[in-house]
């Protein structure tokens, strides 16, 4: 009961740290572009918008071994522009962004229209990108966002919490995982909007004649829409 | 939408089934299904399935 209390008062409270782009205009970790001046902490709810910079714009997320926490992960760009946070392959941290606020029935990632939230994780164990925990985060991509896994790290952070609420049957789950082997993603009870199946690495559109080589096997139980 | 993009081949071998509430749009390398693997239909209306990829 106390840890539950701790949460609901860490969700209460956090701060909510909002895009100025004031620094390098890339960086994650550069506590000239958000408001405040300081980096988002692991307390601290993240909403991207465009209110400030009215543009298209991209965010990375720290390279090496850092680990980034916050209790809410929001983006939503104005229509007609795009939002993309990476986490890039040169993150090695497990995990490398992890978003939640340990409480049940919350999002804990929200992606409006025009979002893309990218993990590209490089690291060696768990997930790269991942909800605080699996049974209480969830994670909704809102028609017109999209979500790419383009790590060979496992999907298990996200795609078992996908919300389906209204509003999500368009919503985008790419996977673009790097390699061309075959790759296997558990199925079981997921539940996807678009369901998109790339490999950027793989043979190109014309290269039918070796279709092994990139290829997605027990993948994808459901998709919506 | 189920989308599969150029290069990919999509080979679900599934105990369960897998369920389309849409389109299907196969621009990989082919959408090959297991005679043991069900695949269901499960929209209300016109659900399409297009694109060069065999199926």
């Amino acid at each position: 009961m106390l840890a539950g209390l701790a949460a609901t008062a860490t969700a209460a409270f956090a701060a909510t740290k909002t895009w100025t782009g004031g620094g390098d205009g890339i960086s994650w970790n550069d506590g000239a572009n958000w408001s405040g001046g300081t980096a988002p902490g692991s307390g601290d709810q993240v909403l991207l918008e465009n209110s400030v910079v009215g543009t298209s714009y991209q965010v990375d997320l720290p390279s090496g071994s850092t680990s980034t926490q916050v209790v809410r992960l929001s983006i939503a760009p104005t229509p007609g522009r795009t939002i993309t946070v990476t986490l890039p392959s040169g993150n090695t941290a497990d995990p490398g962004l992890r978003v939640g606020d340990g409480l049940a029935a919350t999002d804990d990632i929200i992606l409006n229209a025009g979002a893309v939230l990218i993990n590209a994780s490089g690291s060696a164990t768990g997930n790269g990108i991942e909800t605080n925990t699996t049974g209480n985060g969830t994670v909704r991509i809102n028609n017109g966002a999209r979500y790419v896994h383009a790590s060979t790290r496992s999907p298990n952070g996200v795609a078992p919490v996908l919300s389906t609420v209204a509003g999500t049957e368009n919503g985008e789950f790419e996977y673009d995982i790097p390699g061309t082997g075959v790759v296997n993603v558990a199925a079981s009870g997921r539940t996807y909007g678009n369901l998109t199946l790339t490999r950027s690495a793989g043979p190109r559109p014309t290269d039918r004649s070796a279709p092994a080589r990139s290829r997605f096997a027990a993948c994808c139980a459901s998709t919506a829409a | 939408m189920l989308r599969i993009n150029g290069g990919v081949t999509y080979a679900p071998a599934m105990t369960g089934a897998i369920n389309l509430f849409g389109n299907v749009l196969d621009l990989g390398a082919g959408f090959t299904v297991l005679a043991s693997q069900p695949v269901a239909f499960k929209a209300a209306g016109t659900q399409v399935v297009s694109g060069p990829g065999g199926m």
